[in-house]
């Protein structure tokens, strides 16, 4: 049994929260060296990850949260990161210009060791877990209950979407939540704009939105 | 006879026990190569050629057996790193007495000498004295079609969706582009470099016609083997010097830059 005490010394990460964690990297242009972060989120996770430590919080993750980065996380994110005209400035090179296919895959390769790095760091973990297949129901079907409410209108719309439920990574994060009463800190859309029906609902322990 | 007893894979077994630990699959098949060839040691691999020199894909198949045995362990760090365990050990015990000691001796002698080696100066060691180089006209020739067909690759790829397997094939062949459009080698490493980036992107085509009907299916597959092959790319272009290896840390990024 999982006491109160317990229960809030930890934390779980969703995908965006570990790699804009790791998305920081010191890169010599021209002989000067430049920073290439993820402006508005990296610090605010750094901070808030100090945060955590300082107040004895430990950090976890699960196993299909990893494999989501790895897959197709880290690429995206490098993908929109690229497009941003404050890194062509910072390289160089004009409004229009396209940031090159290898240097992307050089700033996804830096992210990716250093996400491997932080798996040997003692306070992150990463759990194997699988949630049942009755729990991840459960959530679906309150996502699909929300379906035709102005709410879920409007975000499946801003994504572009026709499944009003998240992906499955996503759902299992939530019945982990529930499960080892740790709340998960994520920007993702799909938590954070149903974060009080969620929580209200008991489908999650908690979100905490970051930044 | 003694030898014959020997299992078919003593040789890949016998160079761990030697060496503990080998890094990449391009080494472990040029030890082999080299011990068969020149140490006459009793291999029953056949070698055929390829663009990193001879290999003979059997060996890769029982490097597998071997790890699912327990004999080995295999890892994947950017490249596939093998290295023997207890097990493994007490296995090339049991055999080694089978081994003739002229034979060991040679295959002691290949391991010293070329195990400090680069995989790049290792493979053209190999194919500098086994492989025939094409003539400069041919090379030139070569070199041109494979800009076209990179060129053709990345348009095709940029299609794809957005993954780490899709990242990682547009940012290779896109470095690939820059290597051929930046060299001005000679003859011999001009070779030794075309040779090693036709291979690298018969690979790539063959991926690409793979995934013609299907390009989601992309997203799901291991490029383990195909990753470990463009850190060779890299190491020969470092080695050349015609452009850094993309993913050396110290590099400055201008190097990766046109213009």
């Amino acid at each position: 049994m999982t006491t109160e005490s317990q229960a809030q010394k930890r934390v779980i990460y969703d995908a965006n929260s570990i790699i804009y964690y790791c998305f920081m990297h010191k890169e010599k242009i021209r002989g000067r060296t430049v920073t290439f972060m993820v402006l508005e989120l990296t610090n605010k996770i750094q901070s808030l990850t100090e945060q955590f430590l300082t107040d004895g919080i430990e950090i976890e993750t699960i196993s299909g949260v990893m494999k989501e980065i790895f897959d197709k996380g880290i690429a995206k994110i490098v993908d929109e990161f690229c497009e941003d005209y404050r890194v062509k400035d910072l390289i160089g090179l004009p409004g229009k210009a396209r940031i090159s296919n290898r240097i992307r895959l050089r700033l996804a390769r830096k992210t990716e060791e250093k996400i491997r790095r932080l798996q040997n760091k003692a306070w992150f973990k990463v759990i194997d877990y699988h949630a049942e297949e009755k729990e991840i129901k459960r959530v679906k079907n309150f996502y699909v209950s929300l379906s035709r409410t102005p709410k879920m209108e409007e975000h499946m719309k801003k994504k572009r979407t026709r499944d009003p439920y998240p992906s499955d990574v996503d759902m299992t994060l939530l019945v982990y939540s529930k499960e080892t009463e740790a709340p998960i800190v994520t920007n993702d859309s799909d938590l954070i704009d149903f974060k009080e029906e969620l929580e209200r609902g008991g489908l999650c322990f908690g979100i905490i939105i970051d930044p | 006879m003694a030898e014959a007893e020997l299992p078919k894979y003593w040789a890949i077994l016998y160079a761990l026990y030697r060496l503990k630990r080998i890094c990449n699959s391009f080494d472990l098949q040029k030890y082999l190569y080299l011990a068969k060839v020149d140490g006459n040691a009793p291999i029953e691999y056949t070698f055929v050629e390829d663009y990193y020199g001879p290999c003979c894909s059997s060996i890769k198949h029982d490097v597998i057996s071997l790890g699912d045995q327990g004999y080995i362990t295999v890892s994947f760090e950017n490249r596939w790193v093998f290295e023997i365990t207890d097990d493994g050990v007490k296995q090339v015990e049991d055999f080694i007495k089978d081994v003739p000691v002229e034979v060991q001796k040679s295959f002691d002698h290949i391991l010293e000498e070329y195990s400090s080696l680069s995989v790049v100066k290792l493979r053209d060691y190999v194919c500098d004295w086994h492989i025939k180089p094409k003539p400069r006209e041919e090379s030139e020739q070569l070199k041109k079609q494979l800009l076209t067909e990179i060129e053709l690759l990345l348009s095709e790829f940029s299609y794809f969706e957005s993954n780490g397997n899709s990242l990682f094939i547009r940012g290779s062949i896109d470095y690939c582009l820059l290597v051929l459009e930046r060299e001005n080698l000679d003859d011999i490493q001009k070779n030794n470099l075309l040779t090693i980036i036709n291979g690298y992107l018969k690979k790539i085509r063959i991926l690409r016609e793979l995934t013609r009907e299907n390009p989601e299916l992309l997203g799901h597959l291991c490029l383990n083997d195909i990753k470990e092959d463009f850190e060779l790319t890299q190491e020969a272009c470092a080695e050349y010097k015609v452009v850094p290896a993309l993913f050396d840390e110290d590099v400055d990024l201008s190097a990766f830059i046109e213009g």
